[in-house]
């Protein structure tokens, strides 16, 4: 053998050594060490990172957003690798905007996991990130944020921590607004730089939806609210402006407000959307309803006359007007325009408890309206059957029964509009679809409706319950009450407690736009819907008229 | 014993030199080239013609396609290339492309996961600009701002609304953009001619005496004045019916204004003639 044979084998030996080890290697890691490595690898370089689906937006009808997601991070610590708890706390409490021992205590919890943050910016939570504090992490999720703060805030609800809605149009869309979350494989290099991603399932964003609400008139509203809630420190009110002709709500506003980034700083009750899931008995809002099944039957007309003391008696019970009077005649406008209990209890006795009871069913009374929105009560309606012998007599007058004010709002827009009862609606649009108009059905006859509404305007002409209110250029209709509530306590009508309202649409002959307001217990100033309501529903109306270009008639 | 190296040397130059040039060996199986083709190849072309129907169509592609690969590994090129230096640099390409094609994928992927990355801050800006866009759309921000600004709301009752009518509001307009240009000429020319007058009061001033001052100022202060009746009155000329004084400032305003304001104002107060509905 040659010397050059002799180094060829040398060489061949060496690198069949090298390659020996190697296998030998490879087959350590690969064999004894791999599943050591695999977990290793599965933590240090491949992640599932869940992808948050953004939630829809809501807008109003102009595309003003009144509800946005944006990123943010669910923060969570496991406390015992965490070092220095006093001086991790002290780094990151101001960022997390809590106090540095509430945090110190949080980290020092003889716990695997406790969150130290729900939802936090994404920049607040990326600087503490930053930080690279061993112990702390983020998890990727979307925040709500509203950014009117209270506008509109019972109506579109709130969203919980999980991202859910959990009232309001946030809860009963939530399907549409939620979207679904995706997932993605990410493996990432030793300086933690992503170098292959695949998305195991992708996101789908949430539907945006568009309301038919209108930022400026519901701002509106909620500030005559406030005004409303400062001068007469009722217990609550609520505001409802809509649109009678094809049922669309421009404002549905609540008193008191209630911050909706801030929610928890609200009581339950105060969260409710009471245009929706108040209860009330409407008073004389309600003899409209009664006159306009006896003008459809064409057992009255606007000028029929009655006889009219100073209080009537039915079965056991004495129904008084509302000021003592001696003995008149009355027309049914005149017994419209004053609000005459006895007038319309004598109306109502001509049509008798049957008809009396359909009238108020075909006006919507008893049912859901339609409306998208959640917590609808029915109110209550007695069913003829359970009539008593009195029940004539207070029932023409809006008392024993309750109703929402979204099923008076709705019910006066059928008259307002020429007898169709359509239901309401507060959603516009779904991502890019419109949707359709709620079909209506007529309930009472065009020309009864516009018997109805020029009696309507006589509420408001001088001798009328709501005279004092008046908008330059526009006649105005509508309809005051005042209803005694039930005391819980006695059983009888409380003599302190009541609720003003006022049910009004405008111009009176052509009515474009209707607006109710309901003060639930006004306690100083006045009592009477003509005082209370009356002069909100004014102030709403002259600035909702001339902004949305509605001429003068 | 070995031969030595220059004896043996010369023994093969003989015996290689005078034998002729035998090909370049070809890799695959020797093959006499009387033999008639056999095998699979050569099937097709003996065997019966129904046995040949059974193969069918792509049968027959497929096998032309092996044969095909048959020749190419036969081909003399790409043996020659095998055996040659330049399968060295072929390979050492194909190593340097693929490794090349990796970086390139480790890039795209660190591309993905910045585009994500910035995919993320563009969501969080849009999401703070679209917040920041509600707030400052607040009614009562806007209101606040004009306020200050010196403006305020029209008072209902001071609201007008036209009536639409296409046959007469074409030439209503062309008509009242007459008149409003015609008295915005006057406006200049008698504002031209107030500056001249008191330009020469001015020079008068400075040379003749007192009584000449007193009487050019009055009568050029009262044709100002007159001057911008006439051009108030000639563009509120179709407003006559019209009483509010409100219209009427703000035609004679939008005179002054110049020819297009007072067109519009014009045009306006002919419609407010008859408000809507």
């Amino acid at each position: 053998m040659t010397i050059v044979q002799r180094r060829i084998g040398g060489i061949f030996a060496a690198f069949f050594l090298l390659l020996l080890l190697a296998a030998g290697r490879t087959l350590y890691l690969g064999g004894l060490k791999a599943g050591s490595l695999r977990k290793a690898a599965a933590t240090q370089q491949l992640t599932y990172e869940a992808v948050p689906a953004q939630r829809g937006t809501i807008s109003d009808r102009d595309g003003v957003d009144l509800a946005v997601s944006e990123p943010a991070q669910d923060l969570s610590a496991t406390p015992y690798l965490i070092k220095d708890p006093v001086q991790t706390a002290q780094r990151i409490a101001p960022l997390l905007g809590k106090p540095q021992d509430q945090v110190l205590r949080e980290l020092s919890e003889r716990s695997g996991f406790v969150y130290l943050a729900r939802a936090l910016p994404d920049r607040q939570a990326r600087q503490i990130m930053a930080m690279k504090i061993a112990g702390i992490s983020g998890t990727p999720v979307m925040r709500r944020v509203y950014p009117r703060g209270d506008l509109a805030a019972q109506v579109l609800g709130v969203v919980g921590t999980e991202g859910n809605g959990l009232s309001g149009l946030e809860y009963s869309r939530n399907a549409l607004l939620h979207g679904h979350a995706g997932q993605r494989h990410v493996v990432s290099d030793a300086l933690g730089q992503p170098v292959s991603i695949n998305e195991v399932h992708p996101e789908e964003p949430g539907t945006p939806i568009s309301l038919t609400l209108d930022a400026n008139i519901q701002q509106r509203t909620e500030d005559v609210l406030s005004a409303v809630g400062r001068v007469f420190s009722p217990k609550d009110a609520t505001a409802i402006v809509m649109n009678p002709n094809n049922g669309a709500i421009l404002a549905m506003a609540n008193w008191p407000r209630v911050n909706a980034n801030d929610p928890s700083a609200s009581s339950p009750e105060d969260l409710q959307n009471r245009a929706v899931g108040f209860d009330y008995e409407p008073g004389s809002t309600f003899k409209a309803f009664t006159v306009a099944g006896a003008l459809q039957q064409g057992l009255v007309t606007p000028s029929s006359s009655f006889f009219v003391p100073d209080h009537i008696q039915v079965a056991d019970r004495t129904i008084h007007d509302d000021t003592e009077h001696g003995d008149e005649t009355l027309s049914t406008a005149q017994i419209l325009a004053q609000s005459s209990n006895v007038g319309a209890i004598e109306i109502g006795a001509r049509e008798g408890k049957n008809d009396f009871s359909q009238w108020v069913s075909k006006f919507g009374f008893g049912k859901r309206t339609g409306v998208e929105l959640p917590g609808e009560e029915i109110g209550q309606v007695l069913p003829v059957a359970k009539y008593s012998g009195s029940s004539m007599g207070n029932l023409p007058i809006g008392q024993g029964q309750l109703v929402t004010p979204l099923q008076m709002a709705t019910a006066y827009s059928a008259i307002a509009n020429g007898g169709i009862l359509r239901a309401p609606h507060v959603i516009g649009r779904v991502g890019d679809e419109p949707q359709p108009l709620p079909a209506g059905h007529r309930v009472i006859s065009s020309a009864t409706a516009a018997q109805l509404r020029q009696m309507l305007e006589g509420v408001l002409a001088p001798g009328g319950t709501a005279s004092e209110v008046s908008i330059p250029g526009y006649k105005l209709a509508g309809k005051t009450g005042t209803a005694s509530k039930v005391d819980q306590a006695t059983g009888e009508y409380s003599k302190t407690r009541y609720v003003a309202s006022f049910m009004g649409f405008a111009p009176a002959a052509h009515p474009k736009l209707l607006c109710a307001v309901i003060v639930d217990e006004p306690q100083s100033g006045s009592i009477f819907g003509g005082t209370v309501a009356a002069p909100a529903f004014g102030e709403i109306m002259s600035f909702a008229l001339p902004y949305l270009r509605i001429p003068p008639g | 014993m070995t031969p030595p190296a220059a004896a043996a040397a010369p023994s093969v130059r003989t015996r290689r030199s005078p034998t002729p040039r035998t090909p370049r060996r070809v890799s695959g199986p020797a093959r006499s080239p009387a033999r008639p083709p056999t095998g699979r190849l050569a099937r097709p072309a003996t065997a019966p013609r129904a046995a040949a129907a059974g193969v069918g169509a792509g049968q027959g592609l497929v096998l032309g396609a092996l044969s095909a690969l048959e020749a190419l590994a036969q081909h003399r090129l790409l043996d020659r290339l095998i055996r040659g230096r330049v399968w060295i640099g072929i390979v050492a390409f194909a190593l340097i492309g693929i490794v090349t094609l990796q970086l390139g994928l480790l890039k795209l992927n660190g591309g993905i996961g910045r585009a994500l990355e910035h995919e993320a801050t563009l969501q969080r800006e849009n999401t703070a600009l679209s917040i920041e866009n509600s707030k400052l759309a607040a009614g009562t921000r806007v209101e606040s701002g004009a306020a200050k600004l010196g403006m305020a709301f029209v008072p209902v009752g001071a609201l007008r609304f036209l009536t639409v009518d296409p046959r007469a509001d074409a030439s209503k307009a062309a008509a009242a953009l007459v008149t409003a240009a015609h008295a915005a000429t006057q406006a200049r020319e008698v504002a031209a001619g107030e500056t001249a007058a008191s330009e020469s009061a001015t020079s008068e001033e400075t040379s003749a005496s007192g009584e000449g001052e007193s009487s050019s100022e009055g009568e050029s202060s009262s044709e100002a004045s007159g001057s911008s009746e006439a051009a108030a009155s000639g563009a509120a000329t179709s407003e006559a019916a019209s009483s509010e004084a409100t219209s009427s400032e703000a035609a004679a305003s939008s005179a002054e204004s110049g020819p297009g304001g007072g067109a519009e104002a014009a045009s306006e107060s002919s419609g407010s003639e008859a408000p809507a509905e």
